[in-house]
C-alpha cells in the first residue's frame, strides 16, 4: 500500500518537474525573440531610457519607417531574395540531375565521382573562399548579385540527398516509361521530378535558408550599398558611437521574419525531411 | 540496376543523357568547389602580391610564419576551446530535451516548434539581439541587479568566448533536438516495454536500448556540430563591430583571423595557409567522431 | 497537364530572377562615386552632391558610406581589381600600400597649392606619405580631453589635468563606486575593448605618446623596429593597468567612450572633435569642457587627416578632381565642420558664425604655445600591426596580475616587440636598434 503511494507521489514530481524544465526551456529559448519584436515597436525614447518593460509603452512604428529610410533597407530585402531564390533554384536543377543520375545509373568513375562530391560536404566555405572570390574578381563579378549567388549554385547536400531518395523510386516505373518510348529527359521531368517532391521542397527550404543567412560570402563580394544583403545591411547600423538599438532590433526583426515564416507554414517538410535524410544509418 | 534492355540505342542514349546532365554539373561543380579547395591548398605555399598579382613559391614558410604568429596561435586554442565546449553541451542538451519531450504520452507539437525556433533566426540578427543584451546596460546586467548581483562584464576578456557560446547553444541546438527526437520515435516501443519487463530503470534501459541504436544520429550530430562550432564567424564578426567588444585576446577564431588576414592584413596567402590548417583540424575531429563512435560498436 | 504550368511557371520565374540580378548589378552611365567610412560627413556630402549635380547636369554623383573599418577592408578588393569607389576618403596610412602600388592618382596641381596656402600648418604633414602629395586634405581629426564640468565642480577639482601624475590623482577623486566597491562611475574612461585598432590609438593618445614613447623607431632612412620594448611603453601600459587595478578608477563592467559621458558614466574622456554635435543632440544638459589632450614628457595631439584621393582606375578623374574642389571651397568647409564636427582643415575661413551657434567648437581651434602633433606610420603593413597591437593590449589590459608585476609586464612586451619586428621583416622594413 504504502509502496504504492511512493510510487505515485515520485511518478507525480518527476512529472511536475519534468513539465517545468521544459516550459522553462521553452520560454527561455523564445524569450530573446521576443525581446527583439517588442523591443522594435518601442520609440526611441524608451529605448535609451533604458526602464526595460516587457512591452512597449508607447508602441510605435517608428523604427521600422526608420530603417527604411535612412538605409535602403529594402533594396537590402530584395537583394537577398533575388541572391537565396536564384541559387536555390540553381542548386535545385544541379542536385535534381546530378541526383537522379548518381541514382539510377551505371557508368564509369560513379563511385568515385559520388565520393568526391560526399567528400566535398563537411567543407565550409571559409577553406575555399579565397580562390573562389579571385576567380569570381576574374569574371568581373564582385559587387553584383550574381557573384553572391556563385558558391550556392551547387550543394553537395542536396546531391547526396536526392540520390538517397531518388534511389527509391522503383525501377518499373522508368522502365514502362522507357517502353512506352519516351526519352530520356522526358521521363526525368514526367515522371522523377514529381515523385520527388518532399525531398525538393526539403532542399529548397535549407538551400534558401542557408542563403538567406550567409554573412562570410556576401561580406566578402558585396562592395557598395545597393548590393548588399539583408544580413550585411543590418550591421550598417552598428554606429560605432551610439547604436540605435530600436533600429537593430527593427532590422533584426526583418531579417528573421522571412526564414521564421518559412518555417511556421512549412513546419511539416522540414521535419518530414529530416526523417527523409539518410539517418538511417 | 540497370535494365535488362537492348544494348545499342537505347544504350547509347542513356549515356547521351548522362553525359548532358551530368557534365555541366561536375564542370560547374569543379570550377565552384574543387578548385578552389586545390588552390587553396596551393595558395599556401607561395607567396602572393595581392596588388600586382605575383606569385612566387616559398614552400613551408607560410606554415612557419604562421605558427610563429601569436595571433595565430591564439585564434586556433579559441576555437578549439569553443569546438570542446559546444560540442559536448550541444549534445547532452539536444539529447536531453528529445528525452525530456519523448517521456511524455503525447506529442507536443508547439513544444518541438518553440525549441526549434532559435534555429531559424539567422545568426546575424541573432548576435545583434544577444549583443544588445549582454551590454554592460543591457538585459541581462539589469537583470542581475534586481536579484542584488553586480553587473557581469559579459563581452569583455574571457567571459567573451563564453557570451558567444551561450548563444549558440540557443541557436543551434535546436536542430540537433529534432533530429534526437527523429531518432527516438523510430525506436520501437517494444524494445523499451521488453526491457522494463526485465525490471532495468530508466538509466539502464537509456544506455543499453536508446543510445545504441541512436548511435548513427550521435554521430552525425556530432560531426555536425564539429563543423558548426569550427565555422563560427558572424557572431564573432557582427559583435567586433563597435567599441564594447573585447577582439584579439579572447575571441579571435579561425574563421575571423583567415578574413582578416585577407581583407585587412592584405595577406591572402597566409590567410589560404590558415584555411588548409582550419580544414585539417575539422579532418581530424571527424575522424575523431567515427573513430570514437566504431569503438562503441560493442555488438 | 500540371507539368506544363509548373515548367512555364519555374522558367518565368528563374529569367525574372536573371534579369532582376542583372538589373540590380546594372550601373548608369556617367557617373562618380565618392567612398567615405564618416556617416556625418556623408551625410553632408549627400547634400554637397545634390548641389553640384544641380550645377552640373548629366554628372551623377553617389555617396558611398561604409561602416568604420569595412571601407578599408573594401579597398584590399575593389582597388586591386578596379571596381572602387572614383573618390575615396581616407588617411594616409591605410592607403599607404595601394599607392606604391600605383593604384592612387596624382591629384593636379591646385591641390599642391592648396595645401600650402590655406591648411593649418600642424595638419599639412598628413597629407603626404615621404614627399608624395596623395590628395586634398577633407577634414582632420585631432583629440581632446573631455572634462565633465559639474563632477570636477563636485570634487573640488579647478580644471582638468595637464599631466598624466595630474590625471591620475584626479581621476581618484572622480571616481564614485556602488556599496559592494564597484565602479559606477569611472574617474577617466579608457578604451579596454573594441574591434580594429582602437584600442591601440586611444592608448598612444593617453599614455604613449605624452611619455615620449613611439610604435615605431625608424632607425634608418625607411627602415624601423618596434617601440614597444622601451620605457615608454612601459609606463603606458603601467599607467593602464594602474588605473584599473590599483587606482581602480574604471572597470569593464561600465560603460565606456562616448556613451559613458553622454549618460554622464564617466569624469573625463579623449576623443575628437565629433563629439560636440554628439552631446548636443543627445545629452545637451551635460555641463563640460574641452581641453588639449593631457601630456607628461611629450605635449601634443595625434592627428589624422582624411584625404581626398581619386583611383587610378577612375575614368573620370577631372569631374572627381572638381567635385572635390567644390566640397573644398570656404562655404563648404564651413557648414561641412558645422554637421560633422571634425576640425576643418582650411586657416583662411572665419568660423565665428559657427562659434556663436555651438561655443564649444571653438576650443577645437585652440592650440596653445608649445602643443604639437604627430601622425601615424606610412608604411605598408601598418594596419597589420595596428591592429595586431590593439589586440595585444586588450588582452593584456585583462590580466589584472601584471598590474605588480614590472618583470612580467616587461617580457610580455619584449616578446610583442618580436612579433611586431616578424611583421616588418616579412616586408623588408625591419633594421635593428645599433643604438
Amino acid at each position: 500500500m504504502l509502496h504504492e503511494r511512493q510510487m505515485k507521489f515520485r511518478q507525480r514530481t518527476s512529472e511536475i518537474v519534468i513539465w517545468a524544465l521544459l516550459i522553462v526551456i521553452a520560454l527561455l529559448e523564445v524569450f530573446p525573440i521576443y525581446w527583439a519584436v517588442m523591443s522594435s515597436f518601442k520609440p526611441e525614447s524608451e529605448i535609451l531610457a533604458q526602464s526595460y518593460t516587457p512591452y512597449p509603452v508607447h508602441p510605435t512604428l517608428m523604427q521600422y519607417v526608420k530603417i527604411f529610410q535612412q538605409q535602403p533597407f529594402g533594396r537590402f530585402i530584395f537583394n537577398t531574395f533575388v541572391v537565396s531564390a536564384g541559387a536555390t533554384l540553381l542548386a535545385l536543377i544541379t542536385s535534381a540531375t546530378s541526383g537522379y543520375i548518381f541514382a539510377k545509373f551505371h557508368f564509369p568513375l560513379r563511385n568515385f565521382l559520388f565520393l568526391i562530391v560526399l567528400g566535398t560536404i563537411m567543407i565550409p566555405i571559409q577553406v575555399y573562399a579565397i580562390p573562389l572570390f579571385l576567380f569570381v574578381q576574374k569574371l568581373g563579378l564582385i559587387n553584383t548579385l550574381p557573384g553572391i549567388m556563385i558558391p550556392g549554385i551547387i550543394m553537395s547536400t542536396g546531391i547526396f540527398f536526392m540520390k538517397q531518395n531518388m534511389e527509391m523510386i522503383p525501377n518499373e516505373l522508368i522502365d514502362a516509361a522507357r517502353i512506352d518510348g519516351c526519352s530520356e529527359y522526358r521521363i526525368f521531368l514526367t515522371v522523377i521530378v514529381p515523385l520527388s517532391r518532399a525531398p525538393i521542397i526539403a532542399i529548397s527550404i535549407i538551400s534558401f535558408t542557408v542563403m538567406w543567412n550567409d554573412l562570410f560570402w556576401p561580406l566578402m563580394i558585396a562592395q557598395t550599398r545597393e548590393n548588399y544583403t539583408a544580413n550585411l545591411g543590418l550591421m550598417l547600423f552598428q554606429r560605432v558611437y551610439i547604436t540605435d538599438y530600436g533600429a537593430q532590433m527593427a532590422g533584426a526583426v526583418v531579417v528573421l521574419l522571412v526564414p521564421l515564416l518559412l518555417f511556421l507554414f512549412l513546419r511539416r517538410y522540414i521535419l518530414e525531411g529530416f526523417a527523409l535524410s539518410g539517418l538511417k544509418g | 540496376m540497370l535494365n535488362r534492355f537492348s544494348v545499342g540505342k537505347s544504350q547509347r542514349k542513356r549515356y547521351l543523357f548522362i553525359a548532358s546532365l551530368l557534365l555541366p554539373v561536375f564542370a560547374i561543380f569543379i570550377v565552384v568547389r574543387i578548385w578552389p579547395i586545390t588552390e587553396t591548398f596551393r595558395l599556401s605555399f607561395h607567396h602572393y602580391d595581392m596588388l600586382r598579382h605575383t606569385e612566387t613559391y616559398i614552400g613551408l614558410r607560410n606554415y612557419s610564419r604562421l605558427f610563429a604568429s601569436n595571433d595565430f596561435i591564439l585564434s586556433l586554442k579559441n576555437t578549439v576551446l569553443f569546438a570542446a565546449v559546444t560540442v559536448p553541451v550541444n549534445i547532452f542538451f539536444a539529447l536531453g530535451l528529445a528525452m525530456l519531450l519523448q517521456s511524455r504520452k503525447r506529442k507536443i507539437p508547439i513544444l518541438e516548434a518553440i525549441y526549434f525556433l532559435p534555429y531559424m533566426v539567422p545568426l546575424v540578427p541573432a548576435s545583434i539581439v544577444w549583443k544588445w543584451i549582454y551590454s554592460p546596460n543591457g538585459l541581462l546586467n539589469r537583470f542581475l541587479e534586481t536579484i542584488g548581483l553586480s553587473h557581469v562584464a559579459w563581452l569583455t576578456g574571457s567571459m567573451a568566448l563564453f557570451s558567444i557560446m551561450i548563444l549558440f547553444v540557443w541557436r543551434m541546438n535546436g536542430y540537433l533536438m529534432i533530429i534526437f527526437l527523429v531518432g527516438l520515435r523510430s525506436i520501437p516501443s517494444i524494445y523499451h516495454d521488453a526491457a522494463a519487463v526485465d525490471g532495468s530503470n530508466w538509466w539502464q534501459q537509456t544506455r543499453f536500448v536508446t543510445l545504441p541504436i541512436l548511435r548513427p544520429i550521435l554521430l552525425y550530430a556530432s560531426i555536425m556540430a564539429t563543423v558548426w562550432a569550427f565555422m563560427i564567424f558572424s557572431p564573432v564578426y557582427v559583435m567586433s563591430q563597435g567599441s564594447d567588444f573585447a577582439t584579439g585576446g579572447s575571441v579571435k577564431v579561425l574563421s575571423l583571423d583567415i578574413y582578416m588576414r585577407a581583407f585587412s592584413y592584405m595577406r591572402m596567402d597566409m590567410a589560404c595557409t590558415e584555411a588548409v590548417i582550419l580544414f585539417m583540424i575539422i579532418l581530424f575531429f571527424t575522424a575523431i567522431n567515427l573513430r570514437v563512435s566504431r569503438q562503441k560498436s560493442v555488438h | 497537364m500540371q507539368r506544363k504550368t509548373v515548367w512555364s511557371l519555374v522558367s518565368t520565374v528563374a529569367l525574372l530572377l536573371v534579369l532582376c540580378s542583372a538589373w540590380a548589378s546594372f550601373a548608369a552611365d556617367v557617373e562618380i562615386s565618392l567612398w567615405t567610412a564618416y556617416g556625418t560627413s556623408g551625410a553632408v556630402f549627400e547634400t554637397f552632391a545634390e548641389e553640384y549635380m544641380a550645377a552640373h547636369p548629366g554628372v551623377k554623383i553617389n555617396i558611398g558610406i561604409f561602416p568604420a573599418r569595412a571601407l578599408e577592408e573594401k579597398l584590399t578588393i575593389s582597388l586591386p581589381s578596379g571596381t572602387s569607389g572614383d573618390i575615396i576618403e581616407e588617411t594616409a596610412f591605410a592607403i599607404a600600400p595601394y599607392v606604391q602600388a600605383g593604384l592612387i592618382a596624382e591629384p593636379p596641381a591646385w591641390v599642391k597649392e592648396f595645401v600650402n596656402t590655406s591648411v593649418y600648418k600642424l595638419m599639412r604633414q598628413g597629407v603626404y606619405i615621404n614627399s608624395d602629395l596623395l590628395g586634398s586634405p577633407s577634414v582632420a581629426g585631432l583629440k581632446y580631453l573631455y572634462w565633465n564640468k559639474s563632477m570636477f565642480e563636485e570634487a573640488g577639482l579647478p580644471g582638468p589635468p595637464k599631466t598624466l601624475d595630474e590625471l591620475k590623482d584626479y581621476a581618484q577623486k572622480l571616481v564614485q563606486y556602488d556599496k559592494n566597491g564597484n565602479v559606477i562611475r569611472s574617474g577617466i574612461s579608457l578604451r579596454l575593448s573594441g574591434g580594429g585598432y582602437g584600442v591601440a590609438e586611444k592608448w598612444w593618445m593617453l599614455a604613449l605618446a605624452p611619455y615620449g614613447g613611439s610604435p615605431l623607431i625608424e632607425t634608418a632612412p625607411g627602415k624601423y623596429t618596434g617601440g614597444f620594448d622601451t620605457e615608454a611603453t612601459q609606463k603606458a601600459v603601467q599607467l593602464y593597468l594602474d588605473l584599473l587595478y590599483n587606482l581602480k578608477v574604471d572597470s569593464y563592467a561600465v560603460e565606456h567612450g562616448v556613451d559613458a559621458f553622454t549618460r554622464e558614466t564617466t569624469a573625463m574622456f579623449e576623443r575628437e572633435g565629433f563629439v560636440i554635435a554628439n552631446l548636443a543632440k543627445y545629452a545637451p544638459d551635460v555641463k563640460y569642457g574641452i581641453a588639449p589632450c593631457v601630456g607628461q614628457d611629450y605635449w601634443g595631439t595625434l592627428c589624422v587627416n582624411s584625404i581626398f584621393m581619386v583611383a587610378q582606375n577612375s575614368s573620370h578623374k577631372d569631374v572627381a578632381w572638381d567635385f572635390i574642389h567644390f566640397i573644398s571651397n570656404k562655404q563648404n568647409t564651413s557648414r561641412l565642420y558645422e554637421e560633422a564636427g571634425w576640425n576643418p582643415v582650411r586657416s583662411d575661413v572665419d568660423y565665428s558664425d559657427i562659434y556663436a551657434k555651438q561655443p564649444m567648437y571653438q576650443f577645437m581651434q585652440d592650440f596653445p604655445e608649445g602643443y604639437g602633433a604627430y601622425f601615424y606610420p606610412t608604411i605598408v603593413p601598418w594596419n597589420e600591426i595596428w591592429i595586431k597591437t590593439g589586440e595585444w593590449l586588450a588582452t593584456l589590459f585583462t590580466q589584472e596580475q601584471l598590474a605588480n608585476d614590472p618583470e612580467k609586464l616587461a617580457a610580455k612586451c619584449q616578446q610583442f616587440n618580436e612579433q611586431v619586428n616578424m611583421i616588418l621583416d616579412d616586408n623588408g622594413l625591419y633594421a635593428p636598434n645599433d643604438s
